[in-house]
């Protein structure tokens, strides 16, 4: 009798750990990642986009959703949708949609739903962004021997935007340089008027001068890029085309190919001499 | 007078004993520890050492720059004191040819380590630029590779014939010998070559082994830092490359003469001579480090002001000051006395001036990439500093014990002092005529 129980819990305890460790496995195999999906709508120029971005936590850090596949549609005012293309995120966790065909409905407000399917790896994640559209014109202006960037932004239907906040800024090759105190807000006509205090030196005097209004909640991230050539001109010191020490090596030096070479040839010169002398050595047993 | 026969005896290569053997074993051991260890960094890259975005050159590269220094004592033995015509340096000959070869080799192994993509150097040879140290360097060291190995292997023709005759109860070890004294038999025509390819070697060498320790030099000096902008770079290298390599001298003369009972060749005289020339070697080097840290100390630029603040009093002031009081100044002091140029005490002093010559290097190479003109900013706080890593000094351990193995083959097959020529300075066989008639 005492048998039998002692029996019956262990086979208890067996299917116990049994059903827990498959249990573990099963949960191990079937564990989703939660990707964090983020939606930004940007205008520059005549390109519209939507720039897609994902992320999921893996320990304490974040890392990019690689690969993950979204959906993008089209949100009408009814809540209706219209599948506008596939996009899997690159190895930033990053991708672009050309949204500029889908703008051309001459709507009140635009509505974009991102959403991804459960994959293998991660969960269901939907997102949606709504916005209008706003246009923001920059140009240079003189103004006797100063030059001032002027920007406008107005709404679809052109009417100025006040109190909206621009970035000024010198486009750079590492991060842009700030104009001014950097940050500006337009006036009741939708205009800010930057002075240009500093001429900075470009390539043929070449600047390009952004205006930006960036993360706006009504009309995403919009900027306008003003050419100028109003820099100091940069003077050409390349040596690019001369035999120097820093150049390619097939524009060494001649003295830097000439010297060394001969040092070479001469030192293994004799040095091919001297392992033939072994060879001579070794022929040259008396009989 | 000793007999040839004598002489044969006491100076062909002996069989290991049972130290002897134990120190192989202990060598191996240390090698396969550091091959395990260059598997991991081959597998998972130099992010198993300490070396980061600033210390990118760490023990590896100290390492390198002290074999290429110990190397140069093949030609201060070999080629200086031989065309000097100093006959005293004869029984030491063989040594510092055998201390050159091994540590020269381990010396270009040692930079293959400290590449991150070894299986892309071919790319140096595709892609090298003539106008980069690092090539020069290349070129250099394979350079003076051949030649040592060539000086090694040209004045031992006759010995190994001699060790062919002695050894032919042994057919294998007999025959072997026989193939590489490559059929000499010392007739006119073999002794002409075999005498000027010597000479030869033995001028060839002193530029070749200049240059090889200006170029490494110049692998700093060509560079705008704190601590290696200096034009004076190359003959310091060359200074403290002869201490490095006259320490390494006595040691292993010291080492050879109880292991294979020579102490009728390399005597009290002989030490007492390296004792003084290691004075000098020191004095030298002593006048170039004064040299290099004076003159940038009186200037006191910002940014030499932070590495020699570093090297003097901060984070390396323990290190830098025991190599130079315990490698140069103490070894100066200690061998005025004639009692310390006896075998034991120069002994003890020339493993230390090594030991203290290898610190030496990692002074040079290491604190001044901590101190880069622009500020370490937004860094973990360990790459700051560089602490080796275990896997490191395994590795690294393993180079040495590499070359100590490269030292011990050689000494177990070869005579450490060269038996034809020390019988031929004591007359002990008489010199073949070089007359007509021998042609």
């Amino acid at each position: 009798m005492k048998n039998n129980k002692i029996k019956n819990s262990i086979t208890l305890l067996l299917c116990f750990v049994f059903i827990a460790f498959s249990n573990t496995l099963v949960n191990a195999q079937t564990k989703k990642q939660k990707a964090r999906v983020s939606v930004t709508f940007n205008k520059e120029g005549n390109l519209n986009f939507l720039k897609l971005s994902g992320k999921f936590k893996e320990g304490k850090k974040y890392k990019p959703a690689i690969g993950l596949d979204l959906e993008v549609y089209q949100v009408f005012e009814n809540d209706s949708l219209v599948f506008l293309t596939n996009v899997a995120l690159n190895k930033k966790g990053v991708a672009i949609v050309d949204v500029s065909k889908a703008l051309q409905n001459n709507l009140e407000q635009y509505g974009f739903k991102v959403t991804h399917k459960v994959s293998e790896k991660f969960k269901k994640v939907s997102k949606t962004i709504r916005f209008q559209i706003a246009n923001l014109n920059a140009s240079l202006k003189t103004k006797g021997e100063k030059y001032f960037i002027v920007a406008k932004l107005t709404n679809a239907k052109n009417e100025p935007i006040e109190g909206a906040e621009l970035k000024v800024q010198l486009q750079r090759y590492f991060s842009p340089l700030a104009v001014g105190k950097g940050i500006y807000f337009t006036n009741e006509d939708g205009i800010i008027n930057v002075p240009i205090t500093e001429i900075m030196p470009g390539l043929e005097g070449k600047l390009n001068y952004e205006v930006i209004l960036e993360d706006s909640d009504d009309y995403g991230t919009i900027k306008d890029i003003v050419e100028t050539t109003i820099g100091k001109p940069i003077v050409d010191q390349s040596t690019f085309d001369e035999r120097t020490m820093w150049s390619p090596p097939t524009k060494a030096p001649w003295f830097n190919l000439i010297i060394p070479n001969i040092l070479i040839v001469g030192i293994w010169g004799y040095l091919v001499v001297l392992v033939f002398n072994l060879y001579r050595i070794s022929k040259h047993k008396s009989l | 007078m000793k007999s040839f026969e004598e002489l044969t005896n006491d100076l062909a290569p002996k069989k290991f004993g049972l130290y002897g053997k134990l120190w192989v074993g202990f060598l191996i051991v240390i090698i396969l520890a550091a091959v395990y260890a260059y598997y991991q960094q081959a597998t998972k890259g130099l992010e198993i050492t300490g070396m980061r975005d600033y210390a990118l050159w760490g023990i590896y590269i100290s390492n390198f720059v002290f074999f290429v220094a110990i190397s140069l004592v093949g030609s201060l033995v070999t080629a200086i004191l031989r065309l000097s015509g100093v006959k005293w340096a004869t029984p030491l000959t063989r040594i510092s040819e055998i201390i050159a070869v091994a540590a020269i080799i381990m010396g270009g192994l040692t930079i293959i380590i400290d590449m991150g993509r070894p299986e892309r150097i071919y790319n140096l040879f595709l892609h090298g630029r003539l106008q980069s140290p690092i090539v020069w360097d290349v070129i250099v060291i394979s350079t003076y590779l051949v030649i040592s190995l060539l000086l090694l292997y040209f004045p031992l023709l006759p010995d190994l014939q001699i060790l062919r005759k002695k050894f032919m109860d042994n057919k294998k070890l007999s025959k072997w010998y026989g193939k590489f004294s490559l059929n000499w038999d010392g007739n006119y025509y073999q002794r002409s070559i075999y005498k000027w390819s010597i000479r030869t070697l033995s001028v060839l060498i002193i530029p070749v082994a200049f240059g090889i320790h200006t170029v490494t030099a110049w692998l700093f000096a060509t560079t705008y830092r704190p601590g290696w902008d200096s034009s004076n770079f190359g003959p310091y290298f060359i200074a403290g490359a002869f201490v490095a390599g006259a320490g390494g001298v006595i040691s292993l003369m010291y080492v050879l003469r109880r292991t294979h009972n020579l102490k009728d060749y390399i005597t009290d005289f002989h030490f007492d001579k390296m004792g003084k020339l290691l004075v000098l070697l020191c004095l030298v080097y002593l006048y170039f480090n004064i040299n290099e840290y004076l003159v940038p100390a009186y200037k006191t630029t910002e940014k030499e002001a932070a590495h020699l603040n570093a090297l003097f009093f901060g984070e390396e002031a323990l290190l830098f000051w025991t190599v130079i009081i315990g490698g140069l100044v103490l070894p100066v002091i200690l061998l005025l006395f004639k009692r310390m140029r006896k075998p034991f005490p120069l002994f003890i002093i020339g493993l230390v001036v090594v030991i203290g010559a290898w610190w030496k290097r990692f002074i040079i190479v290491t604190p001044t990439l901590l101190h880069p003109f622009l500020p370490i900013q937004g860094v973990p706080e360990s790459w700051h500093h560089y602490r080796p890593t275990h896997l490191e000094w395994l590795i690294t351990w393993g180079t040495l014990a590499g070359a100590m193995l490269i030292v011990t083959i050689l000494v177990r097959y070869v005579p450490v002092i060269p038996i034809h020529e020390t019988a031929e300075e004591n007359n002990i066989i008489e010199p073949r005529n070089t007359d007509n008639n021998e042609k």
